[in-house]
């Protein structure tokens, strides 16, 4: 491994990658993500400790306590905070210092990272991934394939087309977050996530509406019909707008349908 | 009762139940997501375009939930194994009948799922109590505990589900009047729209 300070070796970063997948096993509210930051620490400060169990366990306990953020960018945070074990492992005078200054990290960093991750994996990767897996099983539909392979290679591109940047977020922010250590945050920002969020969000609405189009329009029928479907979208996306919830905009579309049928 | 309530709904509730853990606790690939699970349970189940169609319904429906912090929304892979298990089963309920409880399922679940997630701060406190007394942290063990309780509450959640709406669903749906059978029938050839439209409001320009 290049950059940093100390002996961080790709074993050690395999292995918390690894076990970055289980951040939020032993999720809580009391506590959120806080063990399962301590369980992906624990291998570097066992290697940063050794034999030396008091500090271990002291270091584990500090890592327990409550620490959230979003699972993917929990990375940059858990590279930053091992180099800031390694410097206080390294300059025990220091520790107090540095871990006071962890503390505050973990906090500011993980509250920071939570906004930009959740807007960008949560709130664009994955409906954009959902839109280009309707739109590639449509396409495949069409050009002749039967649905039950199309569902899987749709099935298959949507968490390939999301699973792609999300590991090598998990990845790189653990390698970046140890060889800049706080400085990464700088880093973050001359990665311009606004652009790519505006332009993931633009390119997912276009295929989204696209689908709605096609559901809308491409399913013959006269004018009327078509009309009639376009009116029933307007209402869908309106129960949407008011943040109804899912069982209540389908019980609001059967009581729809209710109506039509009992009034003449 | 029949050798399906006792062996093949089991064994469907507990790979969904592993499959769900994905969705918070090991590693957020998105193979829960119901897109991944529809055809996968529409495959074990013998139907793989029913099990596609309602994955991407639901998909669609809850594109825009955000599972941020203690926020809990409708759980995806609950509604969508509900829906697939009642309708695309020896049980073969009307998918009319069975979508509406798959939603009512995932949301359900949701508000189950806070009982344990604040019971399993009890994980962090005996790790806390092990780390005081300077001995080692079985984190194994903690988070298979944590993994373990999700898995099976999940699973039991859903046999019970099949099992107890499927002769209540049963009942209603031979009870009920004509035009609510078709009020119902033409909701599911519409919630294709309303999946649509929840697409679209979830990656509306801002």
């Amino acid at each position: 491994m290049s950059g940093g300070p100390g002996n961080w070796r790709a074993s050690v970063q395999a292995g918390m990658f690894l076990r970055s997948f289980l951040l939020q096993a032993c999720w809580s509210f009391e506590r959120m993500q806080g063990l399962g930051l301590a369980y992906c620490l624990e291998p570097w400060l066992k290697r940063l400790y050794g034999a030396e169990n008091r500090r271990l366990a002291e270091a584990l306990a500090r890592h327990m306590r409550y620490f959230n953020t979003q699972p993917y960018m929990a990375a940059f945070v858990l590279g930053v905070v091992a180099r800031l074990e390694h410097s206080a492992a390294a300059q025990p005078e220091a520790a107090a210092g540095i871990h006071a200054r962890i503390d505050t990290l973990r906090a500011s960093m993980g509250a920071a990272l939570a906004g930009l991750g959740d807007a960008f994996f949560w709130g664009a990767l994955r409906p954009a991934c959902a839109a280009l897996a309707g739109a590639l099983a449509l396409a495949l539909v069409c050009a002749g394939l039967p649905v039950s392979c199309a569902a899987f290679v749709a099935a298959g591109g949507y968490a390939a087309a999301f699973n792609t940047p999300a590991l090598w977020v998990r990845w790189k922010g653990l390698s970046l977050g140890y060889e800049m250590g706080e400085a990464v945050v700088v880093e973050l920002q001359r990665w311009d996530w606004q652009a790519k969020l505006f332009v993931l969000r633009k390119s997912g609405f276009l295929i989204a509406l696209g689908l709605c189009a096609w559901l809308v329009t491409g399913q013959g029928g006269g004018g009327a019909r078509i009309l009639s479907r376009v009116l029933l979208f307007s209402g869908c996306l309106a129960m949407r707008w008011t943040r109804l919830s899912l069982p209540r905009a389908y019980a609001l579309l059967v009581l729809w349908n209710l109506a039509g049928a009992l009034i003449p | 009762m029949t050798e399906w309530h006792w062996v093949t709904l089991p064994g469907l509730c507990a790979a969904t139940a592993l499959l769900e853990l994905d969705s918070v606790r090991v590693g957020q690939w998105m193979v829960s997501r119901p897109i991944c699970v529809g055809p996968l349970l529409g495959a074990c189940l013998g139907d793989v375009e029913w099990g596609f169609m309602v994955g991407v319904m639901v998909e669609f429906l809850t594109a825009g939930d955000l599972p941020v912090g203690a926020s809990l929304p409708g759980n995806g892979a609950v509604t969508t194994a509900t829906t697939l298990l009642l309708s695309c089963s020896p049980l073969s309920l009307p998918g009319a009948a069975a979508l509406p409880a798959g939603l009512l399922a995932g949301s359900c679940f949701s508000r189950l799922e806070t009982v344990w997630r604040e019971r399993l701060r009890a994980l962090t406190h005996v790790a806390e109590a092990r780390a005081a007394r300077g001995q080692a942290v079985p984190f194994g063990r903690l988070v298979l505990a944590g993994l373990g309780v999700h898995a099976c509450a999940c699973a039991l959640f859903l046999y019970c589900a099949v099992v107890l709406l499927e002769p209540a669903l049963r009942a209603a749906w031979s009870a009920s009047p004509e035009t609510l059978r078709g009020a119902l029938e033409a909701s599911l050839r519409q919630i294709p729209l309303l999946g649509a439209a929840s697409l679209l409001f979830a990656l509306r320009p801002r």
